[in-house]
């Protein structure tokens, strides 16, 4: 009986303990979005928002404001009419949230593998399903995939321009050297452009070009820099006629990525380095006729965002697997402005 | 949760000492009996748990792991109900902690670990923690804690048929025959256990938080086990038999949808002991052949694996007695593995041998002094000369006992670490450290103890698979671990007539700390991954002539889930409780066992996102007929 009633009293003490929770206003929240991927299988993933205005911080966005967890592995994130959009990879799923205080708003499910998510119009999106070499078609009212359309191996980043829209074949668990054309009337493949090894990641300019970073290949060792490597590239094409316009092959063991323009669409910015998925941050005016020299910030990232409020640039810097990371700010000309802690893992940005 | 947790520390003492009032039983410290495989009072100084009858009884059908876990101070790590369950013994990792079965490591070569939810506690007679510089004793994964599991002779003749039914499908069934003879004793058994698994839970992972049926969770197990004592002309022989496979659908985590995942370990084990005790001398000869076959499957990513692994050893002991006061024991063991696994590339054997000596001197009455030493040849990594120093002494007749050791301790890479492809690195070091331990236990007037252990560990080279500059896993021997903590241990037996009590509770404190690591200062004094600081378990039976009451209480405070201790895991209690009824016929006895466990259906977690089960109701039957009595 004593012991009964010393695990009673043990109960109350512990359970009286409960976490205090932020409460966020009801208004639309504005500012910057850092996506952490948290550990694979783990459940860590998280949002960590940031008010430039204020200075505020907060960690794990989604999980205090929602009754359950975003999951692990979160991949990206894109902002489109007052809801957000965010992938999570190997909890095979996206989460829709609304901006206005980031309560969820529904799951977008049955995807093997999604990596990115790209609003083609109002009641229309398109997720890159990285393991089963598909873009996945989503009713945005529904949030039900209708359609898989079939793309090359390993599908990452997308752009739109006009009725096309542009899927990187990164490489998946091979390789590839693709673009693939979707029509967005039909949703079915126009067709299919030769690029460089493993493009990854793609924006569009000013000028409505395309510019397409291809990675590369470190090559079947599993180390960058090595004899085996083959260099990424830098290319421009004309939606107009999908035309490669121009190619910038990187030296010898470069791979870049994480390919991302200003507001503008005047400067573009990506990481390069030769492990193959972090680098320093590069940056280069779209009427450059060379690449970049040097880095404009000498520092090893594995995210990249440009404010477009600011046109501050970006870094996510991740100091080790199970633990925080860190956004660094720094001035369109590459002055360090501040770093600031964020979650496991931070991978990129959105802004709203 | 400060104040909380010195409050319930407070709470745990006091209760523990109002029913300190009487006292004691020798659970800490095991004289020499007779040759039986033990090693544990080679080398003073260190402190050992043997787990009792009457605990025994409340677990029937559990595994090694639940037994461990709610009446010792060890931490046992659950991956999931029925699933992966490591020792992480003071804060330290899966592959620290060795467990052997009658002298026979089990702790495999490719992995480094015993998965202690695969062993049944009914095959063993005996199950004893090992606390100190048990590195000299037990070999390589002994970093301060050892497991014994011992089969000792039959004394009875004994059939035995047990069967529980429980929650979610849980079916167990166990027969067992003992034969106790004279010069020839047998203990044979065979048992099945199958469980759907398919408890509902919360789940907090998903929108509105929905109660989920638990899926793809079967577990399957079927085993049988023999072990044979006899004796020709004063030549003792021992040998065992025990084959076992289990099949485990691998649930999917909380967070994910669905999993089709399924994890088969079939394993054979044999031994065969010869010992002959002479004037002043005990010879012995133990040879073992070990072969653990995994296989893995997971439908959805159409990956499969396979790991075949198999184990030869021979050991040659000499227990030499030159004199009354002094105890030499020495040993010399050689042993192969061969492990075939998929991603090794090719077969990779891997060789050593083991020298060891052992030495126990009296001083006087109840004062010992004593030391190890170990060194081990493998044609990989050179490893340290480990050795172990301690002594045993009584400070006040008996009632006041004094144990302390200092050894150094190391930890080979195991075979993944090496050879797995990607990732391996051949040239790790191996993990080497020092171990200190100092323990006070108090004998009660009768039938009780209280016992305070303090350690410290200071582990270099400590390994760890972390992503290399191309982000492809790949271990290292990154850090040096400092892990300092106390465990304190009460217990207290009380006979009224017909009345019997018991209670007997454990609190640890786990400091385990990086206390240097390479490029990443952020994570310099921080405790390592899911190790509780604070985890206490408490266990008391009322019984009245043949029938007994009982209750178990364990509690695991937060656990840090990232490296840097900014996310963790809320502390936890479970209770279980239940009944023992038994029924005495002639040579019949009838037992009925119906048990609750988590009485309070407390949601938790012990690893992210592994679903466990709530409240769960279990009945045991036994039926032992005892033919002769010896």
């Amino acid at each position: 009986m004593k012991h009964t009633l010393l695990f009673l009293m043990i109960s109350v003490i512990l359970f009286s303990c409960k976490k205090e929770k932020i409460e966020l206003p009801d208004t639309t929240l504005e500012g910057i979005f850092v996506i952490n991927e948290g550990n694979f299988q783990s459940g860590n993933g998280s949002i960590t928002f940031y008010e430039p205005s204020t200075g505020k911080i907060v960690d794990n966005l989604f999980n205090i404001n929602n009754s359950h967890s975003l999951g692990d592995v979160a991949l990206s994130m894109n902002i489109f009419n007052g809801f957000g959009y965010i992938v999570v990879n190997n909890s095979q799923k996206v989460e829709v949230v609304t901006m206005n205080n980031f309560k969820w708003a529904g799951t977008i499910g049955n995807l093997s593998s999604p990596r990115y998510f790209l609003p083609v119009n109002a009641v229309k999106g398109y997720i890159t399903d990285w393991i089963s070499n598909s873009v996945a078609v989503v009713n945005l009212n529904t949030y039900q995939v209708e359609k898989n359309i079939n793309t090359g191996n390993g599908p990452e980043q997308m752009a739109i321009a006009g009725n096309k829209v542009y899927v990187t074949n990164g490489g998946g668990f091979g390789d590839d050297s693709t673009i693939t054309v979707i029509n967005t009337f039909d949703d079915t493949v126009l067709k299919t452009l030769a690029v460089g090894r493993n493009p990854n990641s793609i924006a569009k300019d000013k000028n409505g070009n395309l510019w397409v970073i291809c990675n590369g290949d470190i090559g079947p060792d599993w180390i960058g820099g090595t004899a085996d490597d083959i260099a990424g590239e830098l290319l421009r094409i004309n939606p107009a006629n999908d035309s490669i316009e121009a190619r910038f092959p990187m030296s010898a063991f470069d791979h870049p990525m994480k390919l991302t323009i200003n507001s503008d669409g005047t400067q573009i910015y990506y990481l390069n380095g030769m492990s193959g998925f972090d680098g320093k941050i590069y940056a280069m005016d779209i009427t450059d006729n060379s690449l970049p020299a040097s880095p404009v910030i000498d520092k090893i990232f594995y995210g990249l965002g440009i404010d477009p409020v600011t046109n501050n640039i970006l870094g996510a810097y991740v100091p080790g697997f199970s633990q925080k990371g860190y956004m660094f700010r720094y001035t369109s000309t590459g002055n360090f402005i501040d770093s600031v802690q964020v979650g496991i893992i931070p991978n990129g940005f959105a802004f709203n | 949760m400060k104040k909380e947790q010195i409050l319930f520390l407070l709470l745990f003492f006091l209760t523990a000492l109002l029913y300190a009032q009487t006292e004691a039983d020798t659970i800490i410290y095991i004289p020499v009996v007779e040759f039986d495989g033990s090693k544990s009072d080679q080398i003073p100084g260190m402190v050992i748990f043997k787990i009792d009858s009457t605990v025994r009884l409340t677990h029937q059908f559990s595994s090694v792991a639940e037994i461990i876990s709610q009446h010792t101070p060890i931490n046992v790590r659950s991956y999931g109900n029925g699933l992966l369950a490591t020792i992480n013994a003071r804060g330290l990792g899966a592959n620290h902690t060795s467990v052997s079965w009658n002298g026979i490591p089990l702790n495999s070569a490719n992995l480094g670990l015993t998965d202690l939810s695969l062993l049944p506690s009914f095959l063993f007679d005996e199950i004893a923690v090992v606390s100190g510089g048990t590195g000299p004793v037990y070999g390589n994964n002994s970093m301060g804690v050892g497991i014994e599991l011992l089969n000792t002779k039959a004394k009875n003749t004994t059939l035995n048929i047990s069967g529980m039914n429980g929650s979610y499908g849980s079916v167990a069934k166990n027969i067992n025959f003992n034969y106790g003879g004279n010069k020839f004793q047998s203990s044979a058994g065979i048992y099945i256990y199958n469980s759907d698994n398919d408890f509902t839970y919360k789940n907090i992972a998903k929108p509105g938080n929905p109660l989920q049926k638990q899926k793809n969770a079967r577990q399957r197990q079927i085993g049988l086990a023999q072990i044979i004592h006899f004796n020709i002309k004063n030549n003792n022989f021992k040998t065992g038999l025990w084959y076992q496979t289990t099949e485990r659908e691998l649930p999917a985590l909380m967070i994910s949808d669905k999993s089709e995942e399924l994890q088969r370990d079939s394993s054979i084990r044999v031994f065969a002991e010869w010992s002959k005790i002479m004037k002043k001398i005990i010879l012995s000869n133990r040879i073992s052949y070990i072969n653990e076959f995994i296989f893995y499957d997971n439908f959805k990513n159409k990956l499969s694996g396979k790991s075949d692994v198999k184990n030869y050893r021979d050991e040659v002991e000499i227990k030499y007695f030159p004199f009354r006061k002094l105890t030499l024991n020495s040993s010399l063991s050689g042993d192969i593995s061969m492990a075939k696994i998929q991603e090794y590339k090719e077969l990779k054997e891997f060789s050593r041998m083991e020298i060891n000596i052992n030495s126990k001197y009296q001083i006087k009455n109840n004062l010992f002094i004593g030391g190890g030493l170990k060194k081990e040849f493998t044609r990989l990594s050179k490893s340290p000369l480990a050795f172990s120093v301690g002594l045993d002494s009584d400070i006040n007749e008996r009632k006041l006992l004094f144990a302390a050791n200092f050894s150094r301790i190391y930890t080979l890479p195991t075979l993944n670490d090496l050879y797995w492809k990607p990732g391996g690195n051949e040239d790790l070091k191996p993990e080497t450290g020092i171990n200190a331990q100092l323990n006070l236990t108090f004998n009660f007037i009768r039938d009780g103890f209280l016992s305070f252990t303090g350690y410290y560990n200071l582990i270099d080279d400590w390994i760890q698979w972390l992503p290399n500059s191309s982000g492809l896993f790949s271990p290292v021997n990154i850090k040096q671990v400092e892990s300092s903590g106390l465990e304190a241990a009460i217990k207290q037996n009380l006979t009224i007539q017909n009345w019997k009590f018991i209670i007997s509770g454990n609190y640890s404190f786990t400091k385990t700390i990086n206390k240097s690591i390479i490029n990443n200062k952020e994570l310099i004094n921080k405790q390592l991954l899911y190790v509780p600081l604070h985890s206490t378990n408490s266990y008391i039976l009322i019984s009245y002539k043949n029938v007994a009451i009982y209750s178990k209480l364990e509690f695991t405070g937060e656990r840090f889930t990232t490296a840097d201790n900014t996310y963790s895991l809320e502390p936890y209690f479970l209770m279980d409780s239940g009944t023992i009824i038994s029924y005495k016929h002639d040579i019949y006895q009838f037992t009925i066992k119906p048990e609750i466990r988590n009485i309070f259906d407390v949601s938790y977690q012990p690893i992210p996102w592994r679903a466990m089960p709530g409240r769960s109701y279990f009945l045991t039957i036994n039926l032992n007929l005892n033919f002769k009595q010896n």
